[in-house]
Parts: structure tokens; sequence; C-alpha cells
């Protein structure tokens, strides 16, 4: 496929992005399947034909350098060569598809590409030419974060502080280059919190005399300059201070406020579907639709706006079904004996199972199965595996297992994150898997279903196992917990402590994984879906993290119920049960109310004594006689029980998008809204978990 | 010798340096350089177990250390140092060809290195770095070459 190249449209370049990221996929299959079998002509055709493909391609759209570099690499790709080369052409098709996918990225972002000067290299090194003399190469700092990094700089904009792109260009001139790298890394780590670093390996590569980093610091530009201008090692510093799009943190009373505001005024805003928070205004590849696309004439490209535009309108008609619910209602007690009653409840009943039907419809459009993302990982375990000399299997199961779009893209990097973690730590040196009787190839399982309305994504290793005592260790000396607390935790409690801020330590960073990334901000990304972690482990033998978010977004079935005088909801997935008890059933234990059920003593919560909602807690004032209603929930291995005055029932939430807010209020997810215009804010059950490990014990604060 | 604009503590006290180097020649070319700076020799040292004893009796602000010495080398006597005084500021002086040495001092707390022959400008820059980073100099030292 080829396009005039006068006729540079974005719909074209967007169908070239998507064409391209598909063929650098592709050869990315054929290399990791050329380096099992070197002999396989059929791969090599294959990569020599996705090659040409992108030259074409590229050369058509204007891109000139793509285009040249992927003629020199296709005239490479002969069979003679590859025959030659058995053992590094697999190498050399890997560092091409990541040469022209770091290419992609800048055409896609109208920068300058990289001059791919490395694969020229391997090309010239394949044809026995000697490398031509490059100029010393300058690197310009780019900046280019990943979607991950990005949200972890934008948090931290978020929560105030201040953050810098800080460029530190070595003096080329430096003697002991390796010392010159690593001075400048610790000066860089002594300016403030790194948020994102390039090179990420704490290890000094030869070809870097630039490192890029992402900075959180309290001081001024000029200060950091100052500081990482390191005399003799360092030519050059430049700094520049990044600002967020995102609004000032409000109030929940005033998100509540607005909210209502809105609802009055009658001007419904449904919910969006991708998660709206990251400074990230470069189109979004949209992969599902190049599936779609590639497959038989039959399939419909489409942009995916339009489908979100028809799921918000079907979101609309939910909450106008609800609208329509409740006036049969009330004519139905107002004309008891009416006959148009039975035919106003067939309607509505025929109105809501199309109804039903049309969302589910709408949704499947939005659902695109897991492959997609998985995909990627065996290239990153091969890596890894390479790197550190282990010998690694990967399984992949639940591959057709569908997922929303906008979900999927949210775990791309957590997950990516914990298939490195499983790779570089989980899994054992050959050395160690020997010793300890275990085949000398480790396993990690990645696999999918659906459970409910949720869906499971499951990454496991056969490897050493997590270190409980250690965790609680490092725990403790973080002062992340005190070393009582540190007695009174159980196993899961103690498990759930690797997703702490700041846990992640020195001894674990390695060239792969360590890069000041740690599993909290998996955690984090995984409950901005409303989804939960939870983590199995046994010592010596392997590691699972059990990932669980909802199919989709636009919509939860949730328990609506009342607190003074406001509405609350929770997902219903999350309601283990509901329970009486009376006040005089309550118990103080550690200052903490608790109640038995049945066998188990659990934590009860009242919202209106939670901090957040404090301000309220002046006007609860209930009778000791009274029993109340209790809501068991359980969440990521941890159950505890919400008193509520008062229970309204089941129904389906069409979640509205509180953007920035949602993630700044921390115990409440969103808000929806009622067909008779009452809003109801929708509890973060992950978020009040974590709260209640946080709370002050009741008398400390009375 | 070049007369460097001096380099003070923020109590406006000179620096006061300790230099370790099994030759004397070495210790000597270094001591002068210090003077130059307007610094304060506090303590000599031709190996690194010396190093240690003189460094918890003098209390300098500066450690000058060479890597390879008798007794002690310079990279054990650093991690020694460090570990019982965290905020000794040690710069490393070392030959050609001691990559790896240099990087495993910086790795146990050394903050900076300089090659020899040690040039005084860039000694005097180092140290004047390594002192501003934990505010030691009074921040307001003006760079030689304003003022010239």
């Amino acid at each position: 496929m080829t396009f005039p190249s006068d006729e540079q449209s974005s719909e074209l370049r967007d169908l070239f992005f998507e064409s391209a990221e598909e063929i650098l996929q592709g050869m990315n299959e054929a290399g990791l399947a050329l380096e099992q079998h070197p002999s396989d002509t059929e791969q090599l055709r294959h990569v020599r034909r996705a090659v040409h493909t992108l030259k074409g391609d590229s050369a058509a759209c204007g891109y000139r350098q793509l285009s040249e570099l992927a003629h020199e690499f296709e005239d490479v790709l002969t069979p003679e060569l590859a025959q030659q080369y058995a053992g590094s052409i697999a190498d050399v098709i890997l560092i091409a598809a990541d040469t022209f996918h770091e290419m992609l990225a800048a055409y896609r972002s109208n920068l300058q590409p990289p001059s791919g000067g490395a694969l020229r290299e391997h090309i010239a090194k394949l044809l026995h030419k000697p490398t031509p003399k490059t100029q010393a190469r300058v690197s310009e700092a780019k900046f280019e974060w990943s979607e991950y990094e990005r949200l972890t700089i934008a948090e931290a904009i978020g929560r105030g502080e201040s953050v810098y792109n800080v460029g530190v260009h070595l003096d080329p001139q430096a003697v002991l280059p390796a010392a010159a790298f690593e001075l400048a890394r610790k000066a860089i780590e002594s300016a403030g919190k790194i948020l994102a670093i390039r090179p990420e390996d704490s290890v000094f590569k030869e070809q870097s005399n630039l490192i890029e980093v992402a900075l959180s610091t309290a001081q001024s530009a000029e200060w950091i300059r100052a500081r990482c201008h390191v005399p003799s090692i360092v030519a050059h510093v430049s700094v520049e201070q990044l600002r967020s799009p995102a609004a000032a943190p409000r109030d929940l009373l005033d998100i509540l406020l607005e909210s209502e505001a809105a609802a009055i005024a009658g001007g419904i805003k449904p919910a969006s579907l991708e998660s709206a928070n990251t400074p990230d205004d470069e189109p979004r590849d949209s992969g599902a639709s190049a599936a779609v696309a590639h497959g038989a004439e039959n399939n419909l490209r489409v942009d995916a706006g339009r489908i979100d535009t028809v799921m918000n309108l079907v979101g609309e008609m939910i909450i106008g079904k609800s609208m329509l619910q409740r006036a049969i209602a009330e004519f139905e007690r107002a004309h008891s004996t009416d006959p148009l009653r039975s035919k106003f409840s067939d309607a509505l009943a025929f109105q809501s199972r199309v109804l039903g039907e049309l969302q589910k419809s709408v949704m499947k459009i939005r659902m695109v199965p897991v492959e997609q993302l998985f995909r990627r990982f065996p290239r990153i375990v091969r890596d890894v595996a390479r790197l550190r000399n282990k010998d690694i299997a990967l399984e992949i199961a639940g591959q057709n297992t569908d997922l929303d779009k906008g979900i999927l893209d949210a775990l791309a990097e957590p997950l990516a994150h914990l298939v490195r973690n499983a790779a570089d730590h989980g899994i054992e040196s050959v050395e160690e898997r020997h010793a300890s009787g275990k085949p000398v190839r480790g396993t990690i399982r990645l696999n999918a279903y659906h459970d409910g309305d949720e869906v499971v994504i499951e990454v496991s290793d056969d490897g050493r196992g997590l270190d409980r005592d250690k965790i609680l260790r490092r725990a403790v000396e973080r002062e992340i917990i005190t070393t009582e607390e540190a007695l009174r935790l159980n196993e899961t409690e103690a498990l759930q402590l690797i997703f702490a801020a700041g846990l992640s330590t020195a001894d674990e960073v390695t060239e792969i994984s360590g890069r000041g990334v740690g599993l909290d901000v998996v955690k984090t990304a995984v409950e901005a879906l409303k989804g939960t972690v939870e983590l199995q482990t046994r010592s010596g033998q392997g590691t699972t993290f059990r990932l669980s978010v909802p199919l989709t977004l636009a919509s939860i079935q949730a328990l609506l119920f009342r607190v003074l005088d406001r509405l609350y909801a929770v997902p219903i997935a999350s309601v283990g049960e509901i329970t009486r008890i009376s006040e005089n059933e309550i118990h103080c234990v550690d200052g903490h109310e608790v109640f038995q059920l049945r066998d188990q003593v659990l934590t009860l919560v009242r919202l209106d004594r939670l901090e957040r909602f404090a301000s309220q807690s002046a006007l609860a004032n209930r009778s000791s006689a009274k029993r109340t209603f209790v809501i068991v929930i359980s969440a990521g291995g941890r159950r505890f029980g919400l008193a509520v005055d008062g229970l309204i029932g089941e129904e389906e939430l069409v979640i509205k998008a509180l953007e920035d807010e949602l993630i700044i209020s921390p115990l409440v997810s969103g808000a929806s809204i009622l067909g008779d215009g009452t809003v109801v804010l929708i509890l973060n059950v992950p978020a009040v978990i974590s709260h209640l490990s946080r709370i002050p014990a009741l008398g400390a604060t009375a | 010798m070049k007369q460097f604009e001096a380099l003070t503590r923020k109590d406006n006290q000179p620096v006061r340096y300790l230099i370790v180097d099994d030759s004397v020649f070495a210790r000597k070319s270094l001591a002068k350089m210090i003077e130059s700076f307007g610094g304060q020799l506090a303590g000599e040292a031709g190996d690194g177990r010396t190093a240690i004893t003189e460094y918890a009796r003098t209390r300098p602000d500066i450690v000058l250390m060479d890597i390879t010495m008798p007794q002690m080398e310079g990279i054990e006597a650093v991690e020694h140092i460090v570990q019982q005084h965290p905020d000794a500021r040690v710069v490393m002086v070392s030959s050609v060809g001691y990559q790896d040495n240099i990087l495993a001092a910086l790795q146990k707390g050394a903050r900076h290195f300089v090659q020899k022959p040690v040039k005084p400008d860039a000694l005097y820059e180092i140290v004047r770095y390594v002192l501003n980073e934990d505010g030691v100099t009074a921040p307001s030292i003006v760079v030689r070459e304003e003022r010239r």
C-alpha cells in the first residue's frame, strides 16, 4: 500500500503508523523465531517483506530517513548473508525493530528521528564494510518518557511538586568515562527525587554521553544546574521545568456540589472511557482497529471516538431508563387500579431488555483480546533472560480473553513491569535453580480469564518466591511500619507491603527493573481502574500476581446505601454479605471498632468518621439500641464491615468522570447520577482498605 | 605557583585537608596546591591505615586519597572512613589505568576523583564543588573567570 506523497492527510499518517506498528510486531516475532531456528528462511523472507513494505510506506509518507534505513537493511536480508551470520541475524533484526520503533515515535510527535547509527554499524558489519565514521555523537536530549513514566510525573506535579527535565551532557573528553558516569548519576540523585531516567541502567554504557532525567525537587533550576555541573566531567546541563495541564486539587465538597449542579441543570456528562489524566496529546495508537482492519473485507475501520460517542449515549439512556422507572413507580402508587399500569411496565421491561443488549453490543465493539498486550512480552522476557544469563520460558494462556481497550492500554506498563520483575528477580539464576533441584529453565506464566464482571490477569513465576521476613524487615527499616505493627500483620498484610511506596530498595535495583519505579506504581495504576492486585507466594516455589479489573469503566452494578443523608455506592462485586448488628455488639479493640461475624472479627468502618468526611461527624447521633445494617466488603484479600444508616438497593450506575478529582479524593472513585437527579458517590474500596491501616486509634483522636 | 581565590568554610575559617599518598613527593606537591587554594594542611598519611586514624584525629574538611598504597589500599580506607564518618569528603587521586578502582571507590562513598598528574585548576574546581555540595563553603564564592 502506498499513498500519494502530496496527500499527507493526518488520516493517512495514522493509518501508516498503525500498519507500521503491526509490521514491527511481526519483525519482533520473526526475530525471536529466528533466534530459535536460525536457518528458517521462511521467517527471514517474512522480515524482508516487512522491511520492504515499511520502506515503501515510509517513503510515500515522506519519512525519508526511515525509508533509507529500511532500504539499507533490506539489502542485508539475503538468505546467503543470513546463513553466514546465523548467530547474529536475529539480534540485528530485533535491533532494527527497536530502531524503527524509535524513529516512528519521533515522526509521530513531529520530532527529528534518531540517526539509527547503531543499526547502520550492524549492517556494515554484516556486509564486511568498515563502519562509516559517524561524527562524534552529540546526542540531543529528547526526554521521551513512557506513558507510565509520564503518569508518574503527572502525579508528582499533581501533588504540587516541582518537576524538571534535566539533561546532563558528559564531557566527551572526560577521563574514565565509567567513573564520570557514576559521579554524574550521584550528583543527579543528590539533586532530588528521580521520577524517570535514561539510560535506565545503573551501569555505564559506552555509547551514552547523555543522561536524561525527570527530577522532582524543591530547589531552583539554577541550583540543579550548579549541582549537576560536576567539574571536569559534565560539559553542559539543560534544565526545563515541567508544567502539568492538571488542575489544582479540589475539595470533595466542590466535586459534590458541581455534580449536583450539573445534575440539576440536566447537563449530564457521561463517563469517559479513557483515563484522561496523562499529559498525553499524541494520537492514541489504536491497535484494536488495526487488528480488525487487517482481517477480511467485511471489517470496518472505525475511529475509537465514534464508538465512545455511542457508548456515552447508551449511558444517558440508562439514566433515562431509571427516570422512567421512578415515574412509573409513582404512577402505580397514585393510580393503583389503572389498567395502564401493566402496559407501562410491559413497555418498560421490553425497553430495559433491549437497552441491556444494546449496551453489551456497544461494549463488545470496544473489547479487544488481551493477546494484543501479551504478544509484547516474549521480547521482554527474552531480553531480560539474555542479559541476566537465565533460561526462561514464557507460557501464555487465555490470550483470547476480551477486555476494554482503554483498560488494556492502561494495564500495558504495569504488566510489563511485573513481567520484567518476574524475569529479573523472581526466576533464579541457572546455578541457583540447579542447586535447589529445580528444572534449570524457569517458567513465567501469563494467564487471563473472565470472572463475573471482572477480567483477571495473572503473572506467575516458578522462582524463589518472596521473603516475607525480608519485606517486613525492610518496611521497618524504611519506617513504613513500626516493629510492633510488623508483629501484628498477617501473611496477606505483610505481603501487601511490597506495594508500599518507597519499599523498593537499592539491593533490588538491577539493570533491568531497577529504575526507582516500584510495585506501588503498579498498584496505583490498577486501583485507578477500580481493580485490585493480589499476591500469592511460596518460598522456593514462586510468586503469582493476580490483577483483577472491571470489564468496562463505563458502568458498574452497585449496591446503594445511605450514611446520614448522603447516598453512596459500592461495586456489587466487592460486597460479601449484608448483616445487621446492634450497637452493643460493637466492641473496641486497640481503639478501633470491631464486631464479630461468625468466627471472624472484622473492623467496622463508619464513613462519617473517616478523615475525609469528618466535617459531617457532628451530625452523627445514633441511639445505641438501634440495629445497624453492616455491609461486609471484601477486596484484595481483606474484609471489613461498613456501617450504613439505610440500604437503598442494587442499581446499575453510569459512572461520571470526575476527571482530575477522581484521583485526588482518594476515598471516592467517582460519582453517578440517579434518575431523579440525586448524586451518588462511588466508594473506592481499595483506598478505604489502605486508609484503614493508617487511621489512628479512636482513643488517640478523641 | 598560581594563586587562587581562597576557598573558605562557611565560618570563614580556612578549609582543612588530609593528604594521603605513599609518595612524599606527591604529598608535597599536593600540599603546595592546597596552600594556593588558601587551605590548611590538617594531616598527612603514607598508607590507608594511618589515614583512618589521622582522619579521626584531625577531622579534615577534605581528604585527598591516593589509590595504590602499602598497608591498606585507598579504596579500603575510603570505605572505613565513610562508614565511620558519613559526611567525610574524600577525593580520589589516581594514576592512569585505574578505572575500575576509581569506580569502586566512588561506590564506596568517595565524592570525586582527579587523575595524576594533578592539574591545580581541575583540583580547585573539584574541591570547590565537593565543598559546596554540603554547603560547607560560603555560598557566594566568585568564580575566578568572572573575577578576572
